[in-house]
């Protein structure tokens, strides 16, 4: 499983606080660019499989 | 998954009602190819000079002879409406179509929620191999951060979105804002994406009665703006309240609150775009489904958060 720098804590938030570890998540611009593309990448190789898988499924009928 | 049939105007459900019977083989084989060859054949027939013709002639003699005076017209005339009516049916089916995610944006959103509940199994695989010192009292205090959990499901949340916007659009980000929520005022910003552009407007301004996230919160409904600038347009009857920042005068933008126990909503998720009407009111429906995806994964969170908090102090 990919591993994403998630968990790390900013020093500028004040912990105890209650949203502190949510405050603390990465997610700059660059961060979201690439997790959107990397939902794109994951969603093309799926979509292929299900429509090679239909195809497939024509072709036998 | 199921997904909403769109809008429910009569047009909405009329042209849901004919795309349904295309499947049907009798429409598909029959009626379908009879609509469409029927004017080319009525011209032919009072064209030429068969029984037909004449029945034709002597029934409908003012149409006979518009028909043989513009005979070329006519022939071209029968040509296009086979067009035309092909054209017209294939968009009826994009309008209907266009409302539902289609089957990549259906595994889009599957991916999006993978991601999240892949970070918390690295969470537990961690604790389960031995990472962590675990003891009955304290392994449900270890292993769940429903706070970071929560922040994970609202990066879902602007991922997916900006993952699911056209390529040639994507020059700004779609920018997520998770608020809490309490006695139907905004206690907290719990998160927003991108963190590099932080929230423009202050929490007093978004608690103003006209903000987006309060008619959320009011109405317990979705709200969707098309235009941001059309709205600010309706004055003191807008539902929004622009910041300081041009920027935030611009674009279309979506509230979604998220219901917790007694149907009273404990965050709203806002999803603002910087192009106007890139957002639909009459897609209203089909966000409020991929968000309800969230929501419910959100809304598990957050009574895990307040469960912690009650037996442990903090989150």
């Amino acid at each position: 499983m990919e591993q994403r720098d998630k968990e790390q804590k900013r020093p500028d938030v004040p912990s105890g606080h209650r949203w502190a570890e949510a405050q603390a998540v990465n997610g700059t611009s660059a961060d979201l660019r690439r997790g959107a593309a990397d939902l794109r990448d994951k969603a093309a190789k799926q979509t292929r499989l299900f429509r090679d898988a239909a195809a497939s499924d024509r072709e036998k009928k | 998954m199921k997904l909403p049939k769109g809008g429910d105007s009569w047009p909405d459900r009329a042209f849901r009602w004919l795309i349904a019977q295309s499947d049907n083989p009798w429409v598909r084989y029959l009626v379908a190819p009879g609509v469409l060859a029927a004017p080319p054949w009525i011209v032919n027939q009072l064209l030429d000079s068969s029984p037909v013709s004449k029945w034709l002639r002597s029934e409908f003699p003012d149409l006979a002879g518009l028909l043989q005076r513009y005979d070329v017209l006519f022939y071209l005339a029968a040509g296009a409406y086979s067009a035309l009516l092909i054209a017209f049916a294939k968009a009826i089916a994009k309008r209907v179509e266009s409302r539902s995610l289609d089957l990549a944006g259906v595994l889009t959103l599957e991916a999006a929620i993978d991601n999240v509940v892949g970070c918390k199994l690295e969470r537990f695989e961690k604790h389960a191999n031995g990472g962590a010192k675990i003891t009955r009292d304290n392994v449900f205090a270890t292993i769940t951060q429903p706070s970071l959990q929560i922040a994970e499901i609202t990066r879902g949340v602007a991922e997916y979105f900006n993952a699911c916007r056209p390529a040639k659009k994507r020059q700004h980000l779609i920018r997520v804002l998770l608020a809490e929520i309490q006695n139907g005022k905004i206690s907290e910003f719990v998160v927003s994406f991108p963190k590099d552009e932080p929230v423009r407007l202050t929490r007093a301004e978004l608690n103003r009665s006209n903000s987006a996230i309060m008619t959320a919160v009011r109405s317990r409904r979705i709200v969707v703006i098309d235009s941001i600038e059309k709205e600010l347009r309706k004055g003191r009857n807008a539902c929004y309240v622009p910041g300081g920042n041009t920027d935030d005068a611009t674009g279309s933008i979506i509230c979604y609150p998220v219901m917790g126990a007694a149907r009273l909503p404990v965050f709203v998720i806002s999803i603002h775009c910087e192009e106007d009407r890139y957002f639909s009111r009459s897609k209203a429906d089909l966000y409020a489904h991929v968000l309800s995806r969230f929501a419910l994964r959100l809304n598990l969170e957050y009574n895990l958060l307040q469960l912690k908090e009650r037996l442990h102090g903090t989150a």
